[in-house]
């Protein structure tokens, strides 16, 4: 594997490793209801995003 | 990559278990929001290796299966979740089996991979899911 690929990889890794902290810290200042939008709308999202992923 | 996924992981893990300061409805719905993120997370990863050669359109389809499997268990578990709030229920043991139903849902449904490639993107998924039970097994609140 060329070393561009690896590294493209290893950042699109990394940025969802912060995505992940961000995401939990986040969630601290929310109220229950608000975690519970939030979610919701982020299913929806990965729906369109599998489907996006499969047309590839 | 592995070595990337692994500390995915462990942040994971860890910041669930920091954040066991809750109560069992709040700490079913964070786990829940976790896995909704870590799947979201998942895809990129996935885009990412297909994209670079990694990932062939089997193994891409085989994750694509199972990302829509979990998303589908976990909005069917949020879903009993608040119903289960809804209903007056506070205590640990009433979120528990649901978190369990959960995992039993996942499992029943979701592609097996030998593949070490396609498992290794599924890890910190399972970890997000397995991750619910000990959050709300861990979290301040009655029986």
């Amino acid at each position: 594997m060329k070393p561009e690929v690896i590294l493209a990889i290893g950042f699109t890794v990394l940025d969802e490793v912060l995505a992940m902290i961000k995401h939990v810290k986040g969630q601290s200042s929310l109220t229950t209801a608000q975690i519970v939008a939030m979610a919701d709308a982020q299913d929806l999202k990965n729906k369109e995003d599998i489907k996006a992923l499969l047309a590839l | 990559m592995t070595r990337f996924q692994t500390i995915l992981v462990l942040i994971l893990l860890a910041l669930l278990i920091v954040g066991c300061t809750t109560d069992p409805y709040r700490a079913a719905i964070q786990g829940s929001s976790d896995v909704s993120q870590a799947v979201s997370s998942a895809i990129k990863i996935t885009a990412s290796y297909y994209s670079a050669g990694t990932f062939n359109d089997a193994q891409k389809a085989t994750a694509a299966k199972y990302f829509t499997i979990v998303t589908d268990c976990n909005v069917s578990f949020r879903k009993s979740v608040v119903s289960v709030h809804n209903e007056g229920h506070t205590g640990v043991s009433a979120f528990l089996p649901i978190a369990d139903s959960f995992v039993s849902c996942v499992r029943n449904s979701a592609p097996v991979s030998a593949d070490a490639k396609v498992a290794s993107v599924f890890k910190a998924i399972d970890s997000a899911i397995n991750g619910v039970s000990l959050a709300i097994a861990s979290a301040k609140g009655g029986q």
